[in-house]
């Protein structure tokens, strides 16, 4: 696994265990890691870090994915790519992200360890 | 002293001094023959000459005479005078008049004595006495004149009393009084007609009716007065009357009043031409302009009435006091089928039009109120014509009079029959719509609780399979082979859960109320080659395969194609499952007239008719003797199911046991 020291991951996610597993993973490929737990915190995080990857999850209290994507305006990141990764994908949510911007729609519970580095990887390059 | 008298009285016919008793008037026969010893004047031959000659002035006269002489006024009378006291004759003759005369002696004796007192003459025109000469007291008139008898030395000896008994005239005279204050009293007139129709007489009354004096109007003839219109027939009756003097003749007519209007009169004429002290035709008339005027309105108003009832929707009926239905407007006659000549005769009976036993429940339900006057309202049901009973709400109101007495029932029946079956229906419905709202409520519930349970299970599940999976690349260091087994099988286990978690939740997704597809314009022979694609390396494992039958054309239609693929592919992983090694299933992709429809087809196990619509429900798996382990949650078909129904369309199948399945989504073009 190569080590890309320079590239930045912000990782919105309320559950603690997927988010310290992902941050733990990140981290150990070389990236830059910032965390928060809901969509209000992340957009907080993405104005101070403008980090090179969003790695967002939909469903948060607080502020969802949905909610932080409306808001953030991605056009004002040209460095940022987001990916949405989520329980639940309907294609109407789906399409819509897609039009905000997100990158890439993954379902949470059938990503691999392998399959996040690989996209990280390809988000960040 | 009875002795000698007897034996002079039998000698007294041949004295010459009783020459006085001459002729043969019964009175004079009894003097002649009379027991004299008891009488106070003595025997006749010895009377004074004054006494002698008066008896023989009054016996034979034809006026009625009775002389009262002596200080006892004995009595002596003549034939004509007897039958005026009736049974006191004979035994007065002779004896004073105090004995049989006692009834009114109060009355008589003043008299008497004012005569002997005064020696004048005492006279009265149908003067009034009580007497009793039948056995009870009596009230009779007299013209009287009493006068003194003088002897001749013109001493007054007695009273002679020359009577006439008016008693007849008198009565006859108040008779024709009272019947005359009766006439004139009365509100009806009489008149004697001439033969020729001419007045003879009129009542007083006449002018209560016609406004004439009875003066007024003699001599004229009626017909005169009467109104054109009414003339053909009073004539026509006037010659009746004269032909059939047996048959009175009653009409009603006008007549000009004396103040110029005309006026109702109802006139009985009887024919007394040949009754004697008559012989005059007689009217008897009354004003029944009134009447007549009450009548009218009471028509009319009747007649509006029924007007009105016979125009409205419900039935109507007119009932006496009793309960008798009398009159029914044309509706009532039209359901019940029941004529008018049957109501008229009185020969139809409520009971008979309501069902057998609810008789006696009307009668115990209102029974009261018709007793007691008051309005009542019921609901039972009531027999058409063609003998079907249908709901009716009927309701009663008394009419009566100043009094309070009952004239009548008002009532009307309302058909609520099909109100009624409106109103259960709506019922029904309501209660229908509650459960369905309930059995909603409680499936969204339901759907939240999979929801929600479903995220929650799935976030602890993704990060077991996100920490397995670092241990399993290595990234905590290397493993050794067991170690690597034994992780691995918790790592697919876990994946198993995941898969059933992901499952749920894409039902509850599904039966999410106001799911939205995402449609948009789709090639189908992209979308089928592409699921078919994903798939071939599983169908590759058994050697099984796919073929595709699709359009030459390019097929678009506005789809979701997320959601459509989804459901190819189940269907595309059952028929592989299902179905033999080496085995083909076939895609037929084909465009009918609004519709497009994906066929499925194996050449598997088939399913069942038992089973056939139950597949599609949730949770339900066919049997399938090719694998004695059951995977998948039994929802993939219920996916597809709702899938389709989001789209618009259907799923269908059909199915032969050991020879196949063909599954086919109909999904409407529009």
């Amino acid at each position: 696994m190569t080590a890309v020291q320079t590239k930045s991951i912000l990782i919105v996610e309320d559950e603690k265990l997927l988010r310290d597993v992902y941050e733990l993973l990140l981290r150990s490929q070389g990236y830059s890691v910032f965390t928060a737990v809901n969509g209000q915190e992340g957009m907080r995080q993405l104005q101070t870090h403008h980090p090179n990857l969003v790695l967002l999850d939909l469903f948060m209290p607080v502020m969802d994915g949905k909610e932080f994507m409306r808001r953030i305006h991605l056009q004002d990141y040209p460095g940022t790519k987001v990916i949405i990764y989520s329980n639940l994908s309907d294609s109407q949510t789906e399409t819509e992200l897609l039009a905000l911007g997100a990158s890439e729609f993954i379902l949470k519970s059938s990503m691999t360890p392998q399959d996040l580095v690989a996209l990280a990887a390809r988000l960040t390059a | 002293m009875p002795k000698t008298a007897k034996r002079r009285s039998a000698t007294a016919k041949q004295s010459p001094s009783l020459a006085f008793l001459h002729g043969n008037s019964a009175v004079t026969k009894l003097l002649r023959h009379h027991d004299w010893s008891a009488s106070p004047l003595g025997l006749p031959e010895t009377w004074s000459p004054t006494l002698k000659s008066t008896v023989a002035m009054l016996l034979p006269a034809d006026v009625q005479i009775v002389l009262f002489w002596g200080k006892n006024y004995c009595a002596l009378y003549n034939d004509a005078y007897a039958p005026t006291i009736g049974n006191k004759h004979p035994q007065a003759l002779g004896q004073p008049a105090r004995q049989h005369w006692s009834e009114t002696w109060d009355d008589l004796q003043p008299l008497l004595d004012e005569v002997w007192r005064t020696g004048k003459t005492v006279s009265a025109k149908d003067r009034q006495f009580i007497i009793e000469r039948h056995g009870y007291p009596e009230q009779v008139y007299f013209d009287i004149s009493y006068s003194p008898i003088r002897n001749e030395v013109g001493v007054i000896e007695g009273v002679l009393c020359i009577v006439n008994e008016t008693t007849e005239r008198v009565q006859a005279n108040e008779r024709e009084q009272r019947f005359r204050t009766l006439i004139e009293q009365s509100a009806d007139a009489i008149q004697l007609i001439s033969a020729e129709g001419k007045v003879l007489y009129s009542s007083d009354s006449v002018k209560h009716v016609t406004g004439f004096t009875p003066d007024e109007i003699k001599g004229q003839t009626p017909a005169t007065r009467l109104h054109p219109d009414d003339l053909p027939l009073f004539q026509a009756r006037f010659k009746q009357l004269l032909k059939h003097p047996d048959k009175p003749q009653t009409l009603r007519y006008r007549v000009k009043h004396k103040n110029g209007q005309w006026v109702w009169l109802e006139t009985t004429g009887t024919n007394h031409l040949k009754t004697p002290n008559i012989n005059a035709l007689v009217g008897n008339f009354r004003n029944i302009t009134e009447r007549m005027r009450a009548e009218a309105e009471l028509r009319e108003s009747e007649a509006r009435f029924r007007a009105l009832a016979n125009n409205i929707q419900n039935l109507a009926w007119l009932a006496d006091p009793d309960g008798r239905v009398f009159w029914c407007n044309q509706r009532w006659h039209d359901y019940t089928g029941v004529t008018e000549a049957t109501i008229l005769a009185g020969k139809w009976r409520w009971q008979d039009s309501v069902p057998p036993g609810e008789a006696t429940q009307i009668v115990h339900s209102i029974g009261d109120c018709w007793r007691q006057a008051k309005a009542w309202e019921l609901t039972f049901p009531f027999k058409r014509h063609d003998g079907q009973f249908r709901l009716f709400l009927a309701r009663a109101e008394p009419v009566t009079d100043k009094d309070g007495r009952i004239e009548r029932w008002i009532g009307t029946s309302t058909d609520i029959e099909d109100l009624h079956k409106r109103q259960e229906a709506e019922r029904r419905n309501q209660l229908l719509t509650e459960q369905r709202n309930a059995l909603v409520k409680l499936n969204k519930t339901k759907d939240e609780f999979i929801g929600l349970a479903s995220h929650q299970l799935r976030t602890p599940a993704t990060a077991v399979k996100q920490y397995l999976g670092l241990i399993l690349s290595s990234f905590s260091g290397p493993l050794n082979n067991e170690q690597t087994r034994y992780l691995q099988i918790a790592y697919d286990s876990n994946e198993r859960e995941l898969t059933v978690i992901n499952d749920l939740l894409k039902t509850a997704q599904l039966d999410t109320h106001g799911y939205q597809l995402h449609k948009r314009s789709t090639e189908l022979r992209q979308l089928v080659r592409r699921v078919a694609a994903e798939l071939q390396p599983s169908y590759a494992l058994r050697d099984q395969t796919i073929r595709l039958q699709l359009p030459r054309q390019p097929l678009k239609a506005s789809i979701d194609p997320v959601e459509l693929a989804l459901a190819l592919a189940n269907l595309l992983e059952n028929a592989s499952k299902y179905s033999p090694d080496s085995s083909r299933v076939t895609v037929h992709l084909v465009r009918r007239q609004r519709a497009v429809e994906l066929n499925v087809s194996d050449q598997g196990v088939g399913i069942r008719k038992a089973d056939q619509q139950r597949i599609f429900e949730k949770f339900s798996r066919a049997s399938n003797p090719l694998s004695t382990t059951v995977d998948g949650s039994g929802l993939g078909l219920y996916w597809v199911k709702q899938i389709a129904k989001l789209h618009g369309g259907s799923i269908s199948l059909e199915s032969t046991l050991r020879r196949g399945s063909t599954f086919t989504i109909r999904l409407p073009l529009r």
